[in-house]
């Protein structure tokens, strides 16, 4: 994701069983720019939240059926929909339901009636917020991936050297036992290979070790198929 | 004069490999497994040409580089290596590498390496010779 984000390009998803409530949340929200969608009880937020992905969900908290807190928790429970930020909409001045809202899993809260420009500012700080940690989220990918690429390198250029070494050797004329000798060790070398693409297929969970220069790589033989594991 | 190679690798099949090729084109090989042996071997015996693995366990190759420098300062060493980046390319040339290699490195290329540098030990010989 890059740095900058146009706001049409995100798309909030507003949750409010009162229609007038819920045309007027949509309509602040998308004053500033940003896409919208509604929906008026917690099993619709729910599936909306699953098909569309929105990147917010304003969500009221006091509803006939399943409340905003409940929709907030069934929703921090699906790793489909988990890292939506849901912002409550309450009416309460009761602290404790803004506590529960937090515990919920909420990012923040606005109070009704609700003010645009507050409405605005914690929409926009809540989506930074997810922004910046996408971006942390992605490095710390990248940083996997090369760290991964490091153990492939290490791990399969060692045979790999020994196996293009003897298959040149074989051009020289050498005598048929140490022909079938160095074949023998080519062949060895591939299954060594063998044997390490597959165990990088299957780690699950990995350590690392420093290499030269600081940088990290997968350490092939501590990491582990956490299945395996499990059964040893 | 005798043509001696040095390799240092911690891998034994690469060792073996390289020693059998060297030793066909006629070289007289010495293998270490860690830069602690290559340096032991170094107090009794003298290469000309070393090829150095460069992630070693204990001395990594970069610091056997500039330990063989000391007292070797006209060996040509080239590195060998795995996995390296642009930071560490620039550590070997610091340290003292004539060139360095990436694995797998085919054959032809460290055997024409190492024609190379006894050609060119050979001229640097040749002129020790004419200032005498």
């Amino acid at each position: 994701m890059s740095g900058i984000v146009k706001p049409s390009e995100l798309t909030v998803l507003v949750v409010d069983d009162d229609p007038v409530n819920l045309e007027f949340l949509k309509r602040l929200i998308a004053k500033t720019g940003y896409r919208t969608e509604g929906v008026r009880d917690g099993p619709a937020c729910i599936e909306a939240a699953i098909r569309l992905a929105p990147d917010l969900i304003l969500l009221d908290v006091y509803m006939p059926g399943m409340d905003g807190l409940e929709i907030c928790r069934i929703l921090k429970e699906d790793e489909r929909t988990r890292e939506i930020p849901v912002i409550f909409v309450t009416a309460s001045e009761d602290k404790g339901m803004v506590q529960r809202a937090f515990k919920a899993g909420g990012a923040d809260y606005v109070q009704k009636p609700v003010n645009r420009i507050e409405l605005q500012v914690r929409v926009e700080s809540v989506l930074n917020r997810k922004r910046l940690l996408e971006l942390a989220l992605n490095e710390k990918k990248l940083q996997g991936s090369l760290e991964m690429a490091g153990a492939v390198c290490h791990e399969l250029n060692q045979p790999l050297q020994v196996v293009l070494g003897y298959a040149q050797l074989i051009r020289k004329d050498l005598p048929r036992d140490e022909l079938l000798d160095t074949l023998e060790k080519i062949q060895t070398q591939i299954e060594r290979m063998g044997n390490i693409t597959r165990k990088l297929m299957s780690i699950t969970r990995y350590e690392t070790f420093e290499y030269m220069g600081g940088r990290k790589i997968v350490d092939i033989h501590k990491s582990s198929n956490e299945k395996t594991r499990r059964e040893a | 004069m005798e043509k001696r190679i040095l390799i240092v690798d911690d891998e034994k099949m690469i060792r073996k490999m390289m020693n059998q090729a060297f030793s066909m084109e006629g070289y007289r090989v010495y293998e270490a497994e860690s830069g602690e042996d290559a340096l032991k071997l170094l107090a009794n015996e003298k290469a000309q040409v070393m090829f150095l693995d460069l992630n070693l366990p204990g001395m990594d190759g970069i610091e056997l580089c500039r330990e063989i420098r000391k007292s070797f300062p006209l060996a040509v060493i080239y590195a060998l290596t795995g996995y390296a980046s642009l930071y560490e390319l620039a550590d070997c040339r610091e340290a003292g590498f004539d060139d360095y290699f990436t694995k797998p490195a085919s054959l032809d290329v460290l055997s024409r390496a190492s024609r190379e540098a006894f050609e060119r030990l050979a001229r640097w010989q040749k002129r020790d010779k004419g200032l005498s």
